[in-house]
């Protein structure tokens, strides 16, 4: 009876030893104050043949300013600080509030949420999955608001330790948008 | 008995009397109506330009915006603050429409443009849908998709590829708008949220405006008692004005009746005598009011309030009478004693008037007859009725006169004759390099400055256009407005780029004319020819045909549209701009085109006139309004100038002597000139309400110099002659400094300018009348 109660601990163990918890995770990424690195995005659209790739770059500074450059093939440049975020490109600049643009609120949290570590914001806005095993975790955000999940199917956003490295947004209407980050 | 005889006649006057009086009262409260529409005093003959400024200062839709600033709380509970509080002002009948930048409010002009955009949108040329530009279109939509905001380009895309949409959207928005956050419009500090409400009535019609601007404050204080409102708008400041004035006036008037109580009961120490110096003035101003209404038909505010300033002057025609009572004498005789006097007080300043009358100007003649009128009724009832009622034996209440010898001066009648001349000349001399006259309405504004800087603050975060210039188009139907508006558009889009202006509201970039809907439904392809274009467009992009077939749908659909009118745009923003900006007048039918942040008002000008076309006219409503009120003012001034004329002829015949007219006539003059140089010297700029002052300044001044003329013509009537001025000019003094002491321009001018004009009055006429101190 004791042999096989420690038999079962003993077999346990590794799982439980391996099992990750959502806490670790966002403490790992919570403990990175800047984050810079290059990323390639690949979206898929429905009304275009092909995927639509670009490559460019993406700087993250704790608490909430996120920035990302594109290079190639057309330049844009999105700041996001607080709750302000500016779109420049070729044709001119445009400023919004996020309070007032509820679903690009809700994108932008999925990404710079895990970015901060910031479990509650998280949460906030996405019910959190996590898997994964040793040092690669998962993360399958599904949007709360009704309205943004008739646009957003998922989120899902992986990664190694305390990096990120892949943002996978699948919309509900099937097209899907891929970024691979490396950090620099 | 005879006694009983006069008893009766005197109680058959006084009857009389009290019934005419009871009589014209209830005209008046019955049937006058007095307005506060200045268009009445548009002077006749008067320039399409000026009907037009008077149209826009009464009915402008720029003059019904009501500007309004929410703060005092953070962003997110100001934005909701403005959301409640435009679906509150939206439910009232007061405001037609009510904006405060917030998405929802506008989805539906956004649905109404996506429908129309093939006849509303500037883009649309023959070759808008060629090969080259559907390619050059796509490649733009990629660019877009590639993009972060790719979501957006993804709605339209199958429908709109070539952004028609957009472009309108782009043409609506004014140049400067609010930037909008969290769903509402906020000023570029974030702290204060902005909306705007279009009034239901007119700028001109300041009870319903004051009507508006209760219901925002219930509104307000329903929705959002936490958050601090300021608001603005031309009417809303009309209003302000207004009461500050009706504020002022009341207290004014009664700091000065009981000053002028004070004075005239130290004097008669009686309350009956007190009491019958009000009643020539109240006739006198009841009679001018039912005459001036019977004859003209109308009253205005303004007249009413300048006539009973000029009226004024009954107040001192009982004085006449009771200060040269004396013991030994029943009033009776009194009366007959002054009766040639007062005769000629009563008609210098009726003749006075009866220029003002002659004038032609609107304005001036309505208070050129309620003058005329109220003198008259006022010296009748000084004669008929107001002497009956004073007790005998009135004389022994007065105060004794203290002085045993009459008031003399040691100088010659020349020196006399040089000083006065001197004084003239002085005023000549000093004060004619000098603009004597302002004409600019806004000096008059009675309100501080932090209502203009409130106004400027308002206005130039909203973006709203100034009240101040626009350009006014003529046609004889919309059409035709709209084919005019049409061409006046590269002009202003060049003064723009030229820095003369900032921005402009074409009525034309909203609705078009059918014309040039006409044209671009002519440049749509058939769609055999467009879905050719379409396939070689897609070549070697990643898009491919069969995803742009709503655009063909939509474009065929588009090629047999009907045009749209402005009742289509019914129910959206889109119509009530369009609404506000056309309008129909005596005139004809018009458009406005508000012109924002003029620099350059005379190289826009010179653009309009460049375009040859007579039926457009640029109007600035300042410079417009400046030059009426210089118009009124150069024929007051002419008119003054008939009236003391006539007033010298008067005199003359009344005097039966030439010489004693002129000798009577010339201090009065140089003491109102004196008074005008003084204002001038102390840089107080002239205005009409100045003029009007020096009119009374004249009637007073004429009555102090008859007096005194007599005086030295009538042995021993030196004393009581002095007790009289003394009396009458202490008693105007009292009326008039209260007002000087008014922080209102028009009033302060008023009160300012006959004091002075009494002071100098006094001093002209003694210097001119005393007799020479025996050596």
């Amino acid at each position: 009876m004791g042999i096989a109660a420690a038999l079962c601990l003993l077999l346990a163990w590794p799982l439980a030893a391996g099992a990750l918890q959502l806490d670790d995770v966002m403490g790992q990424l919570r403990g990175v104050p800047e984050r810079h690195a290059t990323f390639e995005e690949t979206k898929r659209i429905a009304l275009v043949n092909g995927p639509l790739v670009r490559r460019g770059t993406l700087d993250y500074v704790r608490p909430d300013r996120l920035s990302m450059r594109v290079d190639a093939p057309y330049f844009e440049k999105v700041d996001i600080v607080g709750d302000a975020l500016t779109i420049e490109r070729r044709s001119g600049a445009t400023r919004v509030t996020l309070a007032s643009q509820p679903q690009l609120a809700a994108w932008v949290e999925s990404l710079r949420a895990t970015l901060a570590g910031d479990q509650a914001a998280l949460g906030a806005h996405f019910n959190v999955a996590l898997d994964g095993s040793g040092a690669q975790w998962r993360l399958t955000l599904v949007p709360r608001d009704t309205t943004l999940a008739g646009v957003i199917a998922r989120v899902v956003i992986s990664g190694r330790g305390p990096e990120v490295l892949r943002f996978e947004v699948e919309e509900a209407k099937g097209d899907s948008s891929v970024m691979v980050i490396t950090p620099r | 008995m005879p006694g009983a005889q006069i008893m009766s006649a005197r109680a058959w006057r006084v009857a009389a009397f009290l019934l005419l009086m009871a009589a014209l009262a209830s005209y008046a409260i019955v049937q006058v109506r007095v307005s506060a529409d200045f268009s009445a005093f548009l002077p006749a003959g008067a320039t399409p330009q000026q009907r037009a400024l008077v149209t826009q200062l009464r009915e402008g839709a720029a003059g019904r915006l009501l500007l309004i600033g929410l703060a005092g709380a953070d962003a997110a509970r100001l934005a909701d603050a403005s959301k409640a509080l435009a679906r509150a002002l939206s439910a009232r009948p007061d405001f037609r429409y009510v904006a405060n930048g917030d998405a929802q409010r506008s989805e539906g002009d956004l649905a109404f443009i996506f429908a129309h955009r093939y006849l509303l949108s500037p883009q649309v040329t023959p070759g808008h849908f060629a090969v080259d530009a559907l390619r050059a279109a796509l490649a733009e939509r990629l660019e877009g998709l590639y993009g972060s905001a790719a979501a957006l380009e993804k709605r339209t895309l199958a429908n709109d590829p070539t952004g028609e949409t957009l472009a309108v959207v782009r043409t609506l928005a004014p140049g400067k708008a609010p930037r909008v956050q969290d769903g509402v419009w906020f000023d570029a500090s974030g702290k204060r949220a902005l909306l705007v409400a279009d009034t239901a009535t007119s700028a001109a019609d300041l009870t319903g405006q004051e009507h508006a601007l209760r219901a925002l404050h219930e509104a307000h204080a329903a929705v959002a008692p936490d958050v601090a409102i300021e608001w603005t708008s031309p009417g809303a400041l009309a209003v302000a004005s207004r009461q500050a004035i009706a504020m002022q006036a009341r207290l004014l008037s009664i700091a000065s009746a009981l000053l002028i109580v004070g004075v005239l009961a130290y004097t008669y120490r009686a309350p009956r005598p007190v009491l019958l110096c009000a009643v020539p003035a109240a006739a006198g101003l009841l009679a001018g009011v039912c005459v001036v209404y019977a004859v003209l038909g109308h009253l205005n505010g303004i007249t009413l309030a300048f006539g009973a300033t000029l009226l004024g002057e009954a107040v001192d025609y009982p004085s006449f009478l009771f200060t040269q009572a004396s013991t030994d004498e029943p009033l009776a005789a009194t009366r007959v004693r002054m009766r040639a006097l007062l005769r000629l007080a009563v008609l210098t300043t009726a003749c006075g008037s009866l220029a003002l009358l002659l004038s032609g100007f609107p304005g001036l003649v309505e208070l050129g007859l309620l003058t005329l009128a109220g003198i008259l009724a006022a010296g009748a009832t000084t004669w008929w009725v107001v002497s009956d009622w004073i007790p005998p034996g009135f004389g022994g209440t007065l105060p004794r006169l203290r002085t045993s010898r009459t008031a003399s001066l040691p100088l010659g009648g020349w020196a006399r004759g040089a000083l006065v001349a001197a004084v003239l000349l002085a005023v000549l001399a000093f004060d004619l390099q000098r603009t004597w006259f302002d004409d600019d309405l806004a000096h008059l504004n009675p309100l501080s400055n932090e209502y203009a800087a409130r106004d400027r603050s308002l206005r130039d975060a909203l973006g709203a256009p100034d009240v101040r210039a626009l350009i006014v188009v003529r046609g004889s139907d919309t059409e035709a407005l709209l084919e005019r508006a049409e061409r006046l558009r590269p002009l202003l889009a060049s003064a723009v780029a030229a820095g003369e202006l900032d921005g402009f509201d074409l009525v034309s970039d909203t609705l078009p004319s059918d014309a040039t809907q006409a044209r671009r439904r002519a440049a749509l392809p058939p769609a055999a020819i467009l879905r050719a274009n379409v396939d070689a467009a897609v070549e070697g992009t990643p898009f491919s045909a069969a995803t742009f077939a709503p655009f063909l749908r939509d474009v065929e659909a588009a090629r047999t549209m009907r045009f749209v009118e402005a009742g289509d745009l019914a129910g959206t923003a889109l119509g009530l701009r369009v609404a506000s900006l056309l309008g129909r007048d005596a005139d004809g039918a018009y458009a406005v085109v508000p012109l924002r942040g003029v620099r350059d008002a005379p190289a826009v000008a010179r653009r309009v006139a460049a375009l040859g076309d007579r039926a457009v006219t640029p109007l600035d409503l300042r410079a417009e309004s400046a030059a009426m009120l210089g118009a009124y003012r150069q024929q007051a001034l002419m008119s003054t100038g008939i009236g003391v004329a006539l007033i010298g002829v008067v005199l003359a015949l009344g005097l039966r002597d030439v010489a004693r007219a002129i000798a009577v006539l010339a201090p009065v003059i140089a003491a109102t000139l004196l008074a005008a140089a003084l204002l001038v010297a102390l840089r107080v700029p002239l205005t009409i309400f100045h003029l009007v002052a020096l009119l009374l300044v004249v009637g007073i001044g004429v009555n102090y110099a008859l007096f005194a003329e007599r005086a030295r013509r009538l042995p021993g009537e030196g004393r009581r002659t002095i007790r009289t001025l003394a009396v009458v000019s202490a008693t105007t003094l009292c009326a008039f400094a209260t007002l000087a002491a008014s922080t209102i321009p028009v009033l302060r001018a008023l009160g300012a300018t006959v004091c002075l004009g009494v002071i100098a009055s006094l001093a002209l006429v003694a210097l001119v009348w005393m007799p020479r101190r025996p050596a």
